[in-house]
């Protein structure tokens, strides 16, 4: 039966491409939350150490762009 | 003091929500005393249709009207009005809510109190939806209904109800988020434009009246148009819902409670149609015709993949929650045939999808509390042992795949006469998924009622109790009347879908071809 050889082919699409889509959106913004929580950690050391190397950053792009 | 009998028909389960919550404790006493809120709320809105006047035409077609400034300063109303569109969907919701809240009686077991609360608030958010004609308005009541549904799923609901209620949440919030924008992007083009955009405003002021902006859609840029509609295509289509964005669909219709499955078929898909018939369509006009083809595509597609997605479903329910992708794909078909027979037939279609899914779900519902079990392998020769509910399933089951003489035919014939008037090509593709409609619940029906009754568990299974018998009886006798004498709904239909004809095709009534002349008489 052709049709229940399409029927499965869809319910596959239905659930590992279609709805995979919808789900691979969430568990995307689930392993984004896990990976930068791990940013804030509490510790002023850090946070000043990231905005010590984020003005070294800015100050070399200025540097490297200025004509 | 005139109060608005469309306020009445909106805040009467609100009302009965609140003294629930404050003065009732006793489960019997609260699910009599809900029912009765809705049975009352039904008695309301059948004066509505007794009063409602379909022969008014033109921009005095909303009736009822009931309007006061609510917040002036952002140019809010609270707006109260409806169309023959609207009053056919209030009439389905109020009586979908009696059905819905009298078949959780055995179902509902624990936390009755806020379970009824949940379902009248819900009843509250869907009919405020229908009756609103401010944007603002809408879109508090748009999501004053999601918020009553997700706890119904999310308490009440099956093995996996917090997945599918997070996912049902998130999923139609997302859209509604979008929605959000288009509404806010037609409010300051209506007042002084999108100065980052370079877009020029019609300097009217601050509104969110709908009514306004049906009168000045032609005037909208058509760029600015095609995003507005953007906007409103994804709120609307995660609602409907389209392909591809259905699959919250089956997990929160599997996982949902009966009724929860009921209102969810019934009426909160509609809310995705209603608003593609009452805002997308008339106020875009030329932004719809560009997406035209990309929806009917969409919608063709959603009916064939729908249909063969359900065929090979295990879980009845899950199998009706599938089915209903390729209706809903029907209904949005006949729409964006953009002639009146279409769109006649796609509203149509709406309160017969409700009836007889409704009916669908609360069958499966029923065999479900006396056997646990929804899978179809489970079940097989059960109109020996339940003949009464047999009987019933089989009208539910061949009104839902459009027998003549029942409610399903009068809507899909409708709109395949107005897709034919479009383009004959549409008519070939759905009459493939009426077919495969066909197909999906036999095999169902032969599964689950024919054969040997081999399973020992089903020895013993009960036939329907009365009060069972009686919410079947009043599904199946709307299913015959609207099959054999459906001329009230079309007339309720005449106007209102002349006026959202002529905001989106003005050209449509000036120059008819022959066919459109035989077929308008």
């Amino acid at each position: 039966m052709t049709v229940f050889v399409f029927g499965h082919g869809s319910s596959l699409i239905d659930t590992f491409i279609v709805d995979g889509a919808v789900n691979g959106l969430a568990f995307t913004a689930g392993a984004a939350s896990r990976l930068f929580r791990r940013m804030q950690t509490g510790f002023v050391q850090n946070y000043a150490l990231v905005m010590g190397g984020g003005i070294v950053l800015i100050a070399a792009i200025y540097l490297f762009l200025k004509p | 003091m005139d109060i608005g009998i469309l306020n009445v028909v909106t805040y009467l389960p609100l009302l009965g929500a609140a003294f629930i919550l404050f003065f009732l404790s006793d489960p019997r006493k609260i699910r009599y005393f809900a029912t009765m809120v809705a049975a009352v709320d039904f008695g309301v809105s059948l004066f509505l249709w007794w009063y409602f006047d379909p022969t008014v035409g033109g921009d005095r077609i909303f009736q009822f009207r009931w309007t006061r400034d609510w917040i002036p300063s952002l140019g809010v109303k609270y707006d109260f009005g409806i169309d023959g569109i609207a009053l056919l969907l209030i009439l389905l919701t109020t009586f979908m809510g009696v059905i819905a809240i009298w078949s959780s009686f055995s179902a509902i077991d624990y936390r009755q109190k806020e379970y009824y609360v949940l379902l009248l608030l819900l009843q509250t958010g869907m009919i405020g939806t229908f009756c609103a004609l401010d944007f603002f308005l809408f879109y508090v009541f748009w999501e004053v209904m999601l918020v009553p549904m997700y706890f119904i799923i999310g308490i009440w609901g099956g093995p996996r109800k917090l997945y599918a209620a997070i996912k049902f949440f998130l999923y139609t919030l997302a859209g509604s988020v979008l929605m959000l924008l288009s509404i806010l992007a037609l409010y300051f083009f209506n007042d002084g434009g999108i100065p980052f955009l370079h877009i020029n405003g019609l300097g009217n002021g601050y509104s969110f009246s709908m009514l306004q902006y049906h009168n000045i859609g032609h005037l909208i840029p058509v760029s600015l148009q095609r995003w507005i509609f953007a906007g409103f295509f994804f709120g609307f289509a995660i609602k409907v819902p389209m392909f591809p964005f259905h699959t919250w669909l089956p997990d929160a219709h599997t996982e949902a409670p009966t009724a929860g499955s009921i209102i969810l078929a019934a009426v909160l898909l509609k809310m995705g149609t209603y608003g593609f018939v009452r805002v997308a369509l008339p106020i875009l006009p030329q932004a719809t015709l560009d997406w035209l083809p990309f929806i009917v595509g969409l919608s063709i597609v959603g009916i064939i993949y729908g249909a063969l997605v359900t065929l090979v479903q295990k879980d009845m329910k899950k199998l009706i929650a599938y089915s209903s992708v390729s209706h809903l794909g029907f209904v949005m078909l006949g729409m964006f045939a953009l002639n009146p027979m279409g769109i006649k037939g796609s509203v149509i279609q709406m309160i017969n999808h409700g009836i007889s899914t409704g009916a669908l779900f609360l069958l499966v519902g029923i065999i479900y509390e006396r056997r646990h079990s929804r899978m179809i392998a489970d079940y097989g020769g059960l109109a020996k042992q339940m003949p009464m509910y047999a009987t019933l399933f089989l009208i539910a089951a061949l009104s839902s795949m459009g027998l003549p003489a029942l409610n399903g035919f009068i809507g899909e014939f409708t709109i395949l006469l107005g897709a034919a008037n479009r383009n004959i090509w549409w008519a070939v593709f759905a009459a493939i998924g009426i077919v495969l409609g066909a197909a999906y619940l036999l095999w169902l029906y032969q599964r689950v009622f024919w054969g040997p009754l081999d399973n020992p568990a089903n020895k013993n299974i009960r036939d329907l109790n009365r009060r069972e018998l009686g919410l079947l009886v009043a599904l199946v006798a709307v299913m015959v009347w609207i099959g054999i004498y459906p001329k009230p709904i079309f007339d309720l239909l005449d106007k209102p879908v002349e006026y959202v004809v002529q905001k989106v095709d003005p050209g449509y009534f000036n120059n008819l071809p022959a066919m459109h002349v035989a077929e308008s008489k």
